[in-house]
């Protein structure tokens, strides 16, 4: 596991693209046990940015972030949203400072944002394919835009 | 509850050095590695500005609250400076507290603590939200983030109409109803209810206190992924009067008996009645395109703040980091300001009435601003902005300050420089 990073740098230097330029999609992925089983891509936006949907009316969602400043994270917001990572960060800032919403909560990478989802069946993360284990469920496929 | 009070230790620390530690936390990006137990969230927001502009006759005041003002003659780094810090606790998935404070200059040397909200809010389902305690007065669509520079294009919002609206903040109780109407569409209804108070700088030294015992209103908000539109509605009852007003009124009031037009003069002066503000805009932003434009209609029930119309517009397009924006705003009246004759030709009734006529004068609101910007996100949580403004005012009276006794004609054009680095962490 270790290792897969490092070749995907090194991949990513060679073919100057993303440090997970192999991936064409992003896995979003819930708890095995959680009622969520699917969810459109418009409802991981609604998720991600605060909106409310009736897909979690009976069963509250939490999700959980990439580090700021993460590739991961600017591809996936930029494919639900079409935003680049100041412009989500500043989406986030009006709903934080004015008291109505907090923004997903960081980890500090994908091994820690598949534990929390395996552990807890309201947590809602995004990993790379690679990341995925046996311990959570896929629930949506995010086409990468660039 | 006090609203604001004075951290001398902290006036001796000094904003930069706060400031200074504030942005330090920002570029490490260390918020994720806080040690803070989980149910807690550390976060902020910054502004260093730096504003002048090519006038000592009036100095412009960012909103009613600022105590500076731009000019060529004050200070160029406290109408726009301020430091905000936000705890929140998750204490379970339904409900949370929080509490932010800003610091900003005090007309008194030192720095001053405004706890900006500090609430209770209970989410029982997603499509529903009840707040109870200070929270930010939701009037406009940037009313309860005006001090977060980060989320908007101008170094400041448009004085012409965020200048005019001074509650930031109330006490009471919030209810907020939402709803997917389709796909897309999601509906926002807001209803709140309580007081506020707010400290009015017209002097630029010591503040009067001016109270809203009842401060109620609401607001509806449609939006999809690109689009928001909004409307809303607020009534505030002004419970009191500022000194400089109370001491004329209780002149007129003593004459009355004696003469009665004084009678007229002291209800045209009248401070205590029913203000309503209601508004209409929209915001527009697809990542590349970006547009925001506002349009409110503040009434009173009162002769002495005339009924007057604000609006702006502003057009900016994201170029990657960069973003160039070109904003009009404008405020103006309809009606226009009624006078009074002194009934008699003793000089202290004329005296009076000259004061009368000036108190009623000095809501006169007549002026437009195009200014042309550039923001610049040099990093993901910092931006660094550059803003000129060419202000035509019509009437100094209102939003200006006089800088001297004789400050010259009633109209005239300034020009104004603005800059600002802005962060969030």
């Amino acid at each position: 596991m270790r290792r897969r990073p490092f070749i995907a740098a090194l991949l990513a230097i060679l073919l100057g693209s993303p440090a997970f330029a192999d991936e064409t999609s992003i896995a979003v992925i819930a708890n095995p046990a959680s009622p969520i089983k699917t969810l459109s891509p418009s409802q991981i936006m609604s998720l991600y940015t605060g909106r409310q949907d009736s897909a979690f009316d009976s069963f509250s969602a939490v999700p959980l972030d990439q580090p700021n400043g993460s590739e991961l994270r600017r591809a996936f917001y930029f494919s639900i949203t079409g935003q680049n990572e100041a412009q989500i960060n500043a989406f986030w800032a009006r709903l934080a400072f004015s008291g109505r919403a907090l923004p997903p909560r960081p980890m500090n990478d994908s091994a820690a944002i598949v534990n929390r989802v395996a552990a807890d069946i309201h947590a809602i993360g995004y990993v790379t394919r690679d990341a995925v284990t046996r311990d959570v469920t896929v629930i949506c496929d995010i086409k990468i835009k660039n | 509850m006090a609203y604001r009070f004075t951290f001398a230790g902290l006036a001796r620390l000094g904003f930069p050095v706060l400031f200074g530690v504030a942005l330090a936390v920002s570029a490490s990006r260390a918020d994720e590695s806080f040690d803070l137990p989980s149910y807690l969230r550390f976060s902020g927001y910054g502004t260093l500005g730096l504003a002048t502009s090519d006038t000592n006759r009036y100095a412009l005041p960012r909103d009613q609250e600022d105590a500076t003002g731009i000019s060529s003659a004050t200070s160029p780094l406290w109408s726009d400076s301020r430091l905000g810090l936000q705890m929140d606790a998750e204490i379970t998935p339904e409900l949370s507290a929080t509490i932010q404070g800003v610091f900003e200059k005090s007309p008194s040397i030192s720095f001053t603590n405004t706890v900006q909200w500090a609430f209770l809010k209970y989410e029982p389902a997603s499509w529903l939200q009840i707040r109870v305690g200070r929270m930010g007065a939701d009037s406009f669509m940037l009313s309860d983030m005006r001090n977060v520079g980060f989320v908007y294009p101008w170094v400041r919002p448009p004085v012409e109409f965020y200048g005019l609206f001074p509650i930031y903040s109330y006490d009471g109780a919030d209810a907020t109803y939402r709803a997917r109407l389709t796909e897309d569409w999601s509906l926002e209804l807001e209803g709140f209810y309580g007081l506020s108070r707010l400290a009015l700088y017209n002097d630029g030294t010591q503040p009067s206190d001016l109270k809203f015992p009842v401060f109620r209103g609401g607001n509806a908000i449609l939006r999809d992924a690109n689009w928001t539109f909004r409307l809303s509605g607020v009534d505030g009852r002004i419970g009191n009067t500022i000194p400089a007003i109370g001491e004329l009124t209780s002149a007129l009031n003593g004459l009355a008996p004696l003469i009665p037009q004084t009678g007229a003069a002291a209800a045209a002066i009248n401070l205590k009645a029913e203000v309503h503000f209601y508004s209409a805009g929209f915001g527009y932003d697809d990542g590349v395109w970006t547009s925001q434009s506002e349009y409110g209609l503040t009434e009173c029930d009162c002769q002495i703040l005339r009924s007057s119309n604000a609006a702006y517009a502003m057009l900016g397009r994201h170029f990657g980091d960069w973003m160039p924006f070109l904003s009009f705003s404008k405020v103006w009246q309809s009606h226009q300001q009624i006078s009074f004759s002194a009934p008699l030709p003793a000089p202290q009734i004329q005296q009076l009435f000259a004061a009368v006529n000036e108190s009623l004068q000095s809501g006169g609101l007549d002026q437009d601003d195009l200014s042309v910007g550039l923001r610049w996100n040099f990093t993901d949580k910092a931006d660094v902005k550059i803003q000129y403004d060419n202000e035509h005012v019509h009437n100094f009276s209102r939003i200006w300050r006089p800088l001297t006794d004789t400050p010259g004609p009633n109209r005239g054009i300034v020009n104004v420089f603005s800059a600002s680095l802005d962060f969030i962490f």
